[in-house]
């Protein structure tokens, strides 16, 4: 069903539908971007009252945490608040591969996906904001049409535009956002909101399936330019010479779980006596130590959960392909097993069942 | 200078010499070559062996004299020491004359790979000298010592003088005192002589018993590669030392002395209070049925000969190749049911395996070479055992085995190619002949003589087919009281029959003996542990040579050399079996010593010998963990036999990381737990009440939970047996025992609402149907004897007109008003049983119909009765019944699947038409009642949910192993009988039942229970709870504590395998004495040089 957007004023009509979603009790307390700051972007802001949904911008092209690893947090232990979540196909997807793993309890949570066409890193997004001439309404628009300047390639090449799985969907794609939104739930929540179920029109979905299909094969493109980069360890070395080892993707990737990773325990802490062993007996030790080996424990550990969200490459200081690697490792695995991360299925992730015969492709 | 040195009390010289600059002592008159191989000094031999005299024929242990004899060359193996000799065995002189021997060596014999290996030794490529193609003996003269000294025969010597020299038996012709022992071919190093030259008699090899007749065995060999105890025995009948005082050679080689001629049988008594015979069976003896041409044809081959045809150990590593030719057969066929339900030779039982086993060897063969294409020819297909069905359908549709239903009646042979033909006459009658590679005859099972024997010495009876005559109701039991029996000496069985009636015996001795149970056991006491063991650590390695298994590749001693700079190592020593009495108690006495805390032994396998090593560590104060392991045999020896210096290499690095480990290894200590002694049986049909009474008979309470009002299950059901016997009498019994023993509380209308807990400790929620409150109890094991249920058929009118009835339900008419009135019976068996929603056989119908139909027959003779059927199932002695019930006029018709019997009903009369294969045509019925052959199925859903316990696809509980651990779950402490586990008779529910009990006593029996060393340990501060490890347990020993939502371990429950420690990501779990720290500590050693 559509909500119309009175005057062009996209926040207000925001503003008021998830105020309504509180006030009507469908959630007690709501998980919501808003646009709380001069520069423009966005936080995550959990809301219990509703007269504090201000500045609802859950369309905003940039993406700062992925709510994800937000609700994971709100999530575990005893939760007995029904929280509604405000979020992209990205983060749903790793809510859904953390709900595998435990860290996220699904039970009592209301999970709204919006529509996302792609986002840019957070500082290319404030220097647009200060340009003259720029809203990210119309930026939002030229990305309907195809443009994709600023675009994070993790977006560039989602297929992902309208999020699957969501227990009500909030979108843009094959309308006009300045004048109609379309919301998509069950009849119930609809009779309880005061609106009409109804299927989205024709032509809405013909947009989002044309959309999908064109980033598909952006994404296959992608993962073949990558056959060759990541062939051998030699090439590895090569892609990552760049890395200082900072742990910046492992604190961002929305799956890497553990409460503390490996490489921070004393399984990986060795004593000098070891490097100097080490260097008399290959004559030359690369330091820091253990870097191609973090990179590879980690795509052994996530590569088949990798839900292509991209914050790994968004938190490189260096630019490494870490998404493209995580993707294109990610991929052949998940073939392998027939596996779709990011889904809400009872499908157990290949890394917790073993199968006999499950590596005989190989 | 001489010196005196004192042995046993008898003075013996010992004079010096010098070899290498190294001084010896030695005794006067040993040989340069034994004097230097006890200074470990490498001479290379090749016609010196040390069970013969030294002859000096080969010249390749030349050794330079430099002083006290005459300077020069001589052969070390028979220059005697003397006093102040002084020898050098690696002079330019010896290495040129020793390369010229060689030289002139090969030029005899290029292609012999010792020659080759000991000229590679020597540095020598290849020989300058013309090749003499006369003759490839290099008249080493071993075989000729072979043959006088150890033999005593003297039939070998060499003839000729010069370049015409050779050895022969006299006048070179073959010898008619030549006994054809074969010892000549053994030693020759060249493959020179063979034994059909020289010996007049025809050579007779001693065929293996394990490989069926298709291999050769040695006189000294081990019986069968899983053989227990694995050690070689002599065959006193052939050996040439026990029969005629020569040889003796294993004697001389055995390093370990182990051999000894002069051991007796001796009588032993033993005062026991309970006997179980299980001496097995013999395999039909497949000449008797000559029209095979087994024994006649060379490719007619037992399916015993074919199971190691098969075999990647057997005669052909596993190539399926024919007899006569060696080549690959491409048609197999397997004839069933030979010296099985066969009245010829007197079997009139089915032998109850053969058409699996044809269906598996069938199998393996396709898997081997997928374009062999077996074909089956049976009588009846009887897959009735659990699985079997769908086993048997798979190999039929899916894998392509050709299945033909007829009694092959001969096998001919074709001279030239040596195919065998088979004559046939198949079902529409017709008589066929069908040519094949190979013939496998399906051998049946037979009582073995020995075992007749056994059974006359405990005056216990047996049956007409000669197996082991049982106590009704009770499979186990003979007719001589205290005497039980197990296996197939009962009658024809599988392996998980066999498994569970082991199981059965024990318990029922068990029963017997519960009031001595632990009287006759010690327990073993251990030092304190030392309290130094945790401080720095001081590692001693001992490396063990194994004989020559480590030895004879390795470099022993240059492996102990390095190990001894290794950090942390304060000692180091090597011996011959590290194993053995005295070296185990040489380890304790060096740990005192060298106050050693941790112990690494280099040697086989942990698999075999930790244990030990563990225990013997234990027996020094140790803690037993501060022990690991090195394979060098295995691992190195074995695997590197033909690359010495590599494999000494190897052993070190194996034995450096064994050390880098060791060094960081920390005592553990096992954590036990209290069990309570009590069970809980689940149901009180024939399987639960059978389990609760044996349970208390071995002196245990058991809590007995019933469902519904009653006692007794279906057994309540059925009112005679196909023996003849009263099963209501045997019910009561049953009943009344099990309301009058102490021991057994019953729950009658009572549900199983919760359990928790796990082995050893249960806690169980009852809820009486007519109580409000829940019962609390608390008990140590499970036993699961929950039944199944009898399919409710909804076809052939069942329901619609009175006389469709099941079976159950004509044995109910029957024993009330005995049939009155049934003139024409028409039954209909695998009704609710091998079809599409049931894919298995439900075993127990076809008996159940021949017992029917006998019955029926029994009272009114004149009655007709017609059986419909697949295949009649009347496995093992049941066939006799089925003979009996063909005999006494009872008809069989087979129909098919595709053309199932219709049931009409006109004007109340009902009629059966069903096509008939034999005539091809539909015959019609019109019978005064139909009697459905109904199947059983599992209702175990819930049950299965509410104890975490695995269904198979057809609905049954899933034991741990089908073959092997029949009655246990893969969860230890929950035990598995009766129809629960698949549909089966009284009889094999009774050995279920009594098998579970005695199980579940190995548990309840303890004080306490153990749980493993090596265990996982959490970090719980680290833990993220995400589950990976309670994915990778198989045991159900992790689980998420709900408080912390951290990840914990059932300690009791954990088999120590280590899975969950691999998938935990962040090595939060790490398993005790694997700690990543160590492991990591291994691979590094590993690396360095």
């Amino acid at each position: 069903m559509m909500i119309p957007v009175k005057d062009g004023k996209q926040v207000e009509t925001l503003n008021n539908f998830f105020r309504s979603i509180l006030e009507r009790g469908i959630v007690d307390a709501l998980l919501l971007p808003q646009g709380l700051f001069e520069n423009g972007t966005y936080a995550h802001t959990l809301v219990k009252d509703p007269q504090k949904i201000t500045h609802a911008q859950p369309f905003l092209p940039v993406l700062m945490n992925n709510g994800g690893t937000i609700l994971s947090e709100l999530t575990s232990g005893v939760n007995s608040t029904r929280i509604g979540a405000v979020l992209r196909a990205c983060e749903i997807r790793a809510l859904y591969e953390l709900s595998k793993f435990n860290q996220v309890d699904l039970n009592n949570l209301f999970i709204i996906g919006v529509d996302c066409l792609g986002t840019m890193e957070p500082s290319d997004f404030a220097g647009l904001v200060g340009q003259k001439n720029f809203t990210a309404e119309q930026y939002i628009s030229g990305l309907i049409e195809g443009k994709q300047d600023h675009i994070r390639t993790a977006c560039r090449v989602c297929p992902y535009p309208r999020p699957e799985d969501a227990d009500m969907n909030l979108g843009f794609i094959g309308t006009d956002p300045a004048k109609e939104l379309f919301v998509d739930c069950s009849e119930e929540i609809a009779d309880r909101l005061d609106l009409k179920k109804e299927a989205p029109p024709g032509e809405m979905v013909k947009k989002v399936d044309v959309i999908r299909k064109e980033k598909t094969e952006l994404l296959d493109k992608l993962l073949s330019d990558m056959k060759g980069r990541f062939g051998s360890v030699t090439s590895l070395l090569n892609q990552f010479a760049r890395c200082k080892r900072c742990y910046n993707c492992r604190a961002e990737c929305p799956i890497c779980f553990c409460n503390e990773c490996i490489f921070l325990t004393n399984i990986f802490h060795h004593e000098p006596n070891d490097y100097i062993r080490w260097a008399e007996r290959k004559g030359v030790l690369r330091m820091p130590y253990d870097t191609l080996l973090f990179h590879l424990t980690r795509l052994n550990h996530m590569a088949f959960s990798c839900v292509g969200c991209g914050q790994c490459s968004s938190a490189c200081p260096n630019n490494l392909p870490v998404f493209e690697l995580f993707q294109y490792a990610g991929k052949e695995v998940q073939n392998i097993f027939n596996y779709a991360p990011g889904q809400k299925t009872e499908d157990e992730p290949p890394i917790l069942t073993f199968r006999e015969k499950e590596l005989e492709p190989l | 200078m001489s010196s005196e040195n004192e042995q046993n009390g008898i003075k013996t010289q010992s004079i010096p010499i010098t070899i290498n600059r190294k001084k010896l002592q030695v005794p006067p008159g040993e040989t340069i070559l034994n004097a230097a191989k006890g200074a470990e000094i490498d001479i290379p031999t090749l016609c010196h062996n040390s069970a013969l005299s030294p002859y000096g024929a080969c010249r390749i242990c030349l050794v330079e004299i430099i002083e006290g004899g005459k300077p020069g060359l001589v052969a070390a193996c028979h220059y005697k020491a003397r006093e102040g000799l002084v020898i050098e065995t690696d002079t330019p002189a010896v290495r040129k004359t020793r390369r010229m021997m060689m030289e002139l060596l090969l030029a005899r014999n290029p292609e012999s790979q010792t020659l080759k290996d000991l000229a590679k030794q020597l540095e020598v490529s290849e020989s300058r000298i013309r090749r003499n193609e006369h003759d490839d003996c290099i008249l080493c003269g071993l075989c000729v010592r072979m043959c006088r000294e150890r033999m005593g025969q003297n039939v070998l010597s060499f003839a000729f003088r010069g370049d015409k020299r050779t050895v022969s038996p006299a006048f070179d012709r073959t010898s008619p005192v030549c006994i054809g022992c074969g010892a000549c071919e053994f030693i020759c190093p060249t493959n020179a002589i063979f034994p059909k030259d020289i010996c007049q008699k025809p050579l007779v090899p001693i065929l293996s018993d394990f490989e069926a007749g298709l291999g050769k065995r040695p006189v000294v060999n081990i019986l069968y590669p899983q053989a227990v105890p694995n050690v070689p025995t002599i065959d006193k009948e052939r050996c040439l030392h026990l029969t005629s005082d020569a040889c003796g050679i294993c004697e001389t080689v055995c390093q370990a002395e182990a051999i000894s001629f002069n051991q007796k049988a001796e009588m032993r008594e033993l005062d026991v209070g309970a006997v179980i015979l299980c001496p097995g069976f013999e395999v039909f003896d497949a000449a008797i049925r000559s029209e095979y041409g087994f024994g006649i044809y060379d490719n007619v081959v037992t399916s015993r000969q074919f199971e190691r045809i098969l075999s990647a150990s057997g005669p052909s590593q596993g190539e399926i190749i024919r007899p006569s030719d060696g080549k690959q057969p491409k048609k197999i066929a397997f004839i069933s049911c030979v010296g099985s339900r066969d009245q010829t030779c007197g079997n009139l039982y089915c032998s109850s395996v053969c058409c699996m086993y044809s269906t598996k060897e069938a199998l393996i063969a396709k898997e081997h070479q997928s374009d062999i294409e077996p074909t089956i020819f049976y009588m009846d297909m009887r897959a009735f055992g659990k699985g079997f069905e769908r086993y048997f359908e798979g190999a039929r549709d899916r894998h392509g085995i050709r299945y033909e239903r007829c009694l092959a009646s001969r096998v001919m042979e074709r001279q030239r190619t040596k195919n065998l033909l088979i004559r046939y006459r198949n079902e529409a009658g017709r008589f066929l002949e069908e040519e094949f590679d190979l013939v496998v005859l399906a051998v049946g099972i037979t009582p073995s003589p020995q075992a007749k024997s056994m059974a006359k010495m405990f005056g216990v009876e047996l049956n007409a087919h000669g197996f082991c005559r049982k106590v009704s109701f009770s499979p186990t039991e003979t007719t001589a009281p205290g005497i039980f029996v197990s296996g197939a000496f009962g009658d024809p069985k599988d392996i998980p029959e066999t498994v569970i009636e082991a199981s059965a015996a024990a318990a029922q001795a068990s029963e017997l003996l519960a009031s001595k149970r632990g009287t006759l056991t010690t327990e073993k006491t251990y030092p304190d542990e030392n309290p130094f063991m945790v401080e720095e650590p001081r590692v001693g390695v001992f490396v063990c040579r194994c004989g020559r298994n480590i030895g004879g590749v390795v470099d022993v001693p240059a492996v102990v050399e390095y190990v001894r700079d290794l950090p942390h190592v304060v000692f180091a020593d090597e011996s011959l079996y590290t194993c053995s009495q005295d070296a185990l108690e040489k380890i304790k006495s060096d740990i005192q010593t060298h106050n050693l805390t941790r112990v690494v032994v280099a040697s086989c396998t942990p698999t075999t010998h930790a244990s030990l090593f563990r225990d013997t560590i234990r027996e020094a104060g140790l803690n037993p963990y501060l022990f690991e392991m090195a394979s060098i045999r295995e691992h190195v020896s074995w695997v590197h036999m033909n690359q010495p210096q590599e494999a000494t290499k190897k052993a070190k690095h194996v034995v450096t990381m064994a050390v880098s480990k060791a060094s960081l290894l920390q005592p553990i200590r096992i954590n036990s737990f209290d069990i309570n002694k009590d069970g809980l049986v689940l149901g009180a049909g024939l399987a639960g009440m059978t389990s609760a009474l044996s349970l208390a008979e071995q002196g245990f309470n058991v809590h007995l939970v019933e469902k519904t009002e009653n006692l007794g299950g279906h057994l309540a059901h059925i009112r005679f047996a196909i023996d003849g016997k009263d099963p209501g009498e045997y019910l009561n019994s049953l009943v009344k025992g099990v309301e009058e023993n102490e021991r057994i509380t019953v729950y009658s209308g009572t549900d199983v609402k919760e359990v928790s807990g796990y082995l050893g400790n249960y806690k169980s929620l009852l809820k009486k149907s007519d109580e409000e409150n829940d019962i609390e109890i608390r008990h140590g094991i499970i036993i699961l004897a929950t039944g199944a249920k009898e399919y409710q058929p909804r076809e052939y009118l069942y329901g619609q007109n009175n006389m469709v009835m099941t079976q159950t339900e004509l044995e109910e008419s029957l024993s009330r008003d005995g049939g009155a009135g049934l003139r024409d019976v028409v039954m209909i068996q695998c009704v609710g049983s091998r079809d599409e929603e049931h894919s298995y056989c439900s075993r127990i119908c076809c008996s159940q119909a021949v017992k029917n139909a006998l019955k029926i027959k029994e009272l009114n003779p004149e009655a007709n009765v017609t059986v419909l059927y697949r295949d009649i199932r009347t496995y093992g002695t049941k066939e006799e019944y089925y003979l009996k019930a063909r005999k006494s006029g009872v008809l069989f018709v087979r129909y098919e699947p595709e053309n199932k019997p219709v049931v009409t009903e006109t004007g109340g009369r009902l009629q059966v038409e069903v096509r008939d294969l034999v005539l091809g045509k539909n015959v019609r019925f019109a019978p005064d009642c139909v009697v459905l052959s109904t199947g059983i199925y599992g209702d175990n859903e819930h049950l299965s949910q509410l104890l975490k316990l695995p269904l198979t696809e057809d609905g049954f509980f899933m034991e741990a192993h089908a073959k092997i651990r029949p009655l246990d779950f893969t969860a230890e402490g929950v035990f598995l009988a009766g129809l629960a586990h698949s549909p089966r008779t009284m009889e094999e529910a009774v050995a279920q039942a009594k098998g579970a009990a005695i199980r579940a006593v190995t548990i309840l029996s303890k004080d306490r229970i153990l749980a493993k060393a090596e265990i996982p340990v959490v970090n719980a501060k680290w833990c993220s709870g995400c589950g990976n490890c309670i994915a990778a347990c198989p045991y159900d020993a992790r689980k998420i504590n709900p408080e912390t939502e951290t990840a914990d371990v059932i300690e009791v429950l954990c088999q120590a395998c280590g899975a969950c420690s691999v998938a935990c990501h962040s090595g939060v779990s790490e398993q005790k004495g694997f700690e990543k720290r160590k492991i990591m500590a291994q691979i590094d050693s590993a690396l360095t040089e």
